[in-house]
């Protein structure tokens, strides 16, 4: 049958919700390109021939084109789907992907986050007063200036905006800035605590 | 100051979602003290967007990472027409491992394979061959011939094949007709010719084997076709795996530099070194092999040679070895000084060339330096450098090695290989030009040297200096053989000739219409 | 902000939306198709046969949106198909949903039985309204149902109780379950407590479980 392969694609992206991506399926989106020439060309065959007399052809010419607009229809989502992916992950993940997240996505994918990412920046920049607003911050509303949190992993030397300098060392705790450790806490290096 | 400076740098990092550790931002207010308060925020844009090139691992920067952003603007700014022309050196050739999983290559730096020694252990070995076979086999099975048939397509009837792994012979005790598997050739028990791939190897019988366009050599890959029963592989046909232009090759992975050079991604991508390719239509590159400098005719004709060019400089000389027409024993390497020496002199005598050529040097198999193992490193510095001191413009390289030009990716290997390869073949073709079947050999292999360790040793972890792939434009084969120009798949193999020995002949390449011209000194 | 694109991108299950995910494979469920005019050079599409061509009166089992653009009552020129309403929109099926629909394993009828069902209308069938009413009423019985596992299983394993749902239904359970566990993270207040971020979790899960195999 016809768009078969194209609708392992939206598969494999409906097995993958909710997680970070699969590896980009070049394979299959060549394969399914690959089949829509194959369609587009036998269509153009049977028109010509219809053309020079030939009957009751256009039925058949009917159908691919329905799979044409189908492989099509497939194809875009699957690219839709996987760019609204990745750009939750600039927000789940920060604007640095892990190594292993970064390799399943495709060259373009990545020029694409890059770009996505300058975007927010620049936006960013450009609200407010000094130096802008960072909206990936406070994504849920602040109760106090500082929080008390605790390492979940050796992270490091770390300045905080008054210039003393913190040590992250696992399983070791500290009172911060709300803003500061909030994106730490995201990616999971930190773990707020709350009494 | 500094501080409402400091605050400014560190919220427009962190708009970027990156966060500076207390080092890196201390170096960075350092840097930028000095720039003006107007181009600041120019300067920490190209920072970011210069760190961002990078592959990170962690939004926390260190001040190594900012310290390179750093110099990497620094250098863009001064080094835009050092792009132009690159030698890389065959121990410097970027590395990349093809992983099957995500069909794709990833650079072993980011994989965390470590750097290569001279003296690899039992891995390198197994990896040497295991990589070309996975370099070979993905480029073949993506192959129009073995990808399976579209739906609904005209052409349902054009053959298809499937590519088989031995393990699948092997596990068969009915007879298997039609079958098409990829594999190396080996001698695993003396005089009986095996096929083997990563999953097993299996006993051939070539009785009936037909052998297509090709010199099909010990430990090459080839697609061995033909029926399987009691254990023994019977061919019917031979041939080597089909070759990628290269640019299908970066249709599906991108513009990674396999080449090597400083540019970040492949010059091919580059349209303003396409612009200078263009436009320098005057671009010349001259190809001469087995420069023996202890030979007086030779530096008479060289004189000629240079004469005729002082007028039009061309951008390059390639001069390969030996550089030497024998081997003089314990004296060798003083010899060998003075011959250069003198070749600076007579250069010196043309100050157009001085200025505008650039000459390279490639070792030859009889030149001194470590035995003859592949990659050849450069001749030692003990030679060259009374010579560089007086031509600056010189470069000493191995063999092989790699230049580019503009957006041309050339490989020159001094070898004399074809021979070589002749003598090793399994079986020597009855008809077609030898060049032809060397030529495709090459090609084909996505190697320079097919041949087993034992006939032509190789630096097990350098093997990837040697390869092909994706294939470059121009292939220069140096080998005393006589010489030959060879075009497959938009890459031209070409063999200058020897110098002395035919007739003082050379080769001449013009990037612009990439048209090789065989050139002669006649008496 | 997160949160509410991952539930945007399946936003448009309703409605036809050309991205989703839910609607292609809704769409791509079988239908049985009865050829009224031959089709040329397309006898593959046949596996039964080998023949070069379809020939009129061969029944086959075609994906819905091919069946749509073959199944064309208004303009009898672009007429190429009959379709038969499948079995478990039909009047027997009908009264069982009518009976309990509590009770039917809806997931086993289709995953997709309503936008499916939805979709089967374009045909026009004769008993459009009837399918059409079945749907509804079936919805309307079971939603009570739904709704209330969703609100009262707290901390629990719910596959058995989403089994036998449609992935509509699934989806209802899932906003319940959610609306359910936030609530209660107010009341506990533990929405003060700053989270890790769904993908850095699921991600973290994968890699160790890839270090145990």
């Amino acid at each position: 049958m016809f768009c078969e392969k194209a609708l392992d694609l939206i598969r494999e992206l409906q097995r993958s919700r909710g997680a970070s991506l699969p590896p980009f399926n070049e394979d299959t989106l060549r394969h399914v390109l690959e089949e829509m020439k194959a369609l587009y060309e036998q269509n153009q065959q049977d028109v010509n021939d219809a053309v020079q007399g030939e009957a009751g052809l256009f039925s058949g010419v009917q159908i691919r084109h329905a799979a044409l607009e189908r492989n099509k229809r497939c194809i875009l989502a699957y690219l839709q789907n996987r760019l609204k992916t990745t750009r939750d992950m600039r927000w789940e993940f920060g604007s640095v992907l892990p190594a292993d997240v970064k390799y399943n996505l495709s060259e373009a994918e990545i020029q694409w986050f890059n770009k996505y990412n300058k975007s927010l920046a620049n936006y960013m920049r450009s609200l407010g007063e000094d130096g802008g607003l960072d909206l990936t911050q406070d994504m849920k509303p602040p109760k106090t200036l500082y929080i008390e949190v605790r390492c979940k992993v050796d992270h490091g030397e770390f300045e905080t905006q008054e210039g003393s300098i913190v040590l992250l060392k696992k399983n070791s705790q500290h009172f911060l800035l709300r803003s500061e450790c909030e994106h730490l806490i995201r990616q999971g290096i930190l773990e707020h605590i709350v009494h | 100051m500094s501080s409402k400076q400091k605050s400014s740098i560190v919220s427009a990092f962190k708009m970027h979602g990156l966060t500076l550790r207390s080092e890196a931002s201390k170096y960075l207010v350092e840097a930028l003290s000095s720039i003006s308060e107007s181009d600041v925020a120019e300067c920490i844009d190209r920072i970011i967007e210069s760190i961002q090139k990078q592959s990170l691992s962690s939004s926390m920067l260190d001040r190594a990472t900012v310290e390179q952003a750093v110099e990497d603007c620094n250098q863009e700014q001064e080094e835009d027409n050092d792009k132009v022309l690159t030698v890389i050196d065959a121990f410097t050739v970027p590395r990349y491992t093809y992983m099957t999983e995500r069909k794709k290559f990833l650079s072993n730096k980011a994989l965390g394979i470590a750097d290569p020694c001279i003296h690899g252990d039992s891995k390198d070995k197994v990896d040497l061959f295991r990589d070309r076979y996975t370099i070979l086999h993905q480029r073949t099975s993506r192959h129009d011939l073995f990808t399976p048939t579209v739906i609904g397509s005209r052409d349902t009837k054009a053959k298809k094949f499937e590519l088989k792994p031995i393990e699948f012979l092997l596990g068969s005790t009915a007879k298997l007709g039609d079958i098409i598997v990829l594999g190396m050739l080996t001698q695993l028990k003396e005089g009986k010719w095996f096929l083997e791939d990563p999953t097993g190897a299996v006993q051939l019988d070539l009785t009936k084997a037909n052998f297509h366009t090709g010199l099909f050599t010990e430990n090459s890959f080839v697609l061995a076709e033909g029926w399987y029963e009691d254990e023994l592989f019977h061919i019917n046909a031979f041939g080597f795996p089909p070759p990628e232009p290269s640019r299908t090759t970066r249709n599906f992975f991108g513009n990674i530099n396999f080449f090597g050079g400083q540019s970040e991604t492949s010059v091919k991508a580059s349209s303003r070194l396409r612009q200078i390719e263009q436009e320098n239509e005057t671009a010349m590159f001259v190809f001469l092999s087995d420069l023996w400098l202890d030979n007086l005719k030779v530096f008479e004709k060289l004189r000629t040679l240079f004469t005729g060019f002082s007028e039009s400089p061309p951008t390059c000389f390639v001069f390969s070895g030996n550089f030497s027409s024998t081997p003089y024993g314990s004296t060798h390497i003083k010899e060998m000084k003075d011959n250069f020496d003198t070749l600076a002199n007579l250069i010196l005598e043309f100050p157009s060339l001085v200025e505008h050529s650039k000459f390279i040097f490639i070792p030859g198999p009889r030149d001194p330096g470590p035995a003859n193992i592949l990659p050849r490193p450069s001749l030692p510095e003990v030679i060259t450098q009374g010579f560089q001191e007086k031509i600056p413009n010189s470069r000493f390289t191995s063999n092989p090695c790699r230049i580019q030009y503009c957006t041309q990716e050339i490989v020159v290997f001094r070898e004399d290989i074809v021979t070589k390869m002749c003598r090793n073949c399994v079986k020597f073709p009855d008809q077609g030009d030898v060049p032809e079947h060397f030529a495709k050999t090459i090609i084909c292999q996505g190697h320079l040297c097919p041949l087993p360790l034992h006939v032509s040793p190789i630096y097990w972890a350098h093997d990837v200096a040697l390869r092909t792939y994706p294939l470059p434009d121009v292939i220069v084969c140096a080998d005393k053989y006589d010489s030959f120009s060879v075009s497959q798949v938009d890459c031209q193999v070409v063999n200058p000739g020897s110098f002395p020995r035919n007739d003082y002949s050379f080769k001449v390449y013009y990037p612009a219409n990439r048209h090789f011209e065989e050139s002669k000194i006649s008496d | 902000m997160a949160n509410s694109q991952a539930s945007s991108s399946r936003s448009g299950y309703y409605e036809e939306n050309y991205f989703s995910i839910d609607d292609i494979l809704a769409t791509h469920e079988r239908i049985k198709c009865k050829f009224e005019v031959p089709v040329f050079r397309l006898g593959f599409l046949d596996m039964t046969t080998d023949n070069e061509h379809i020939s009129p009166g061969s029944k086959l089992d075609l994906p819905f949106w091919l069946a749509r653009v073959l199944c064309n009552k208004r303009n009898k020129k672009k007429h190429i198909a009959d379709v038969e309403i499948p079995k478990q929109y039909k009047e027997s099926y009908r009264e069982i949903l009518l009976a309990d629909a509590n009770v039917v394993d809806l997931h086993k009828l289709g995953p997709y039985y309503y936008t499916f069902g939805a979709q089967l209308l374009k045909f026009d069938p004769a008993d459009a309204s009837d399918i059409a009413s079945s749907l509804v009423q079936t919805f309307q019985g079971r939603f009570r149902n739904i709704m209330d596992s969703s609100q009262n299983a707290y901390n629990e394993d719910n596959a058995r109780l989403t089994a036998k749902l449609d992935e509509m239904e699934k989806d209802l359970f899932k906003a319940g379950q959610k609306g359910l566990n936030d609530f209660q993270d107010w009341e506990t207040r533990r929405v003060e407590k700053l989270q890790t971020s769904t993908m850095v979790v699921n991600h973290k899960k994968r890699k160790r479980a890839a270090l145990i195999e």
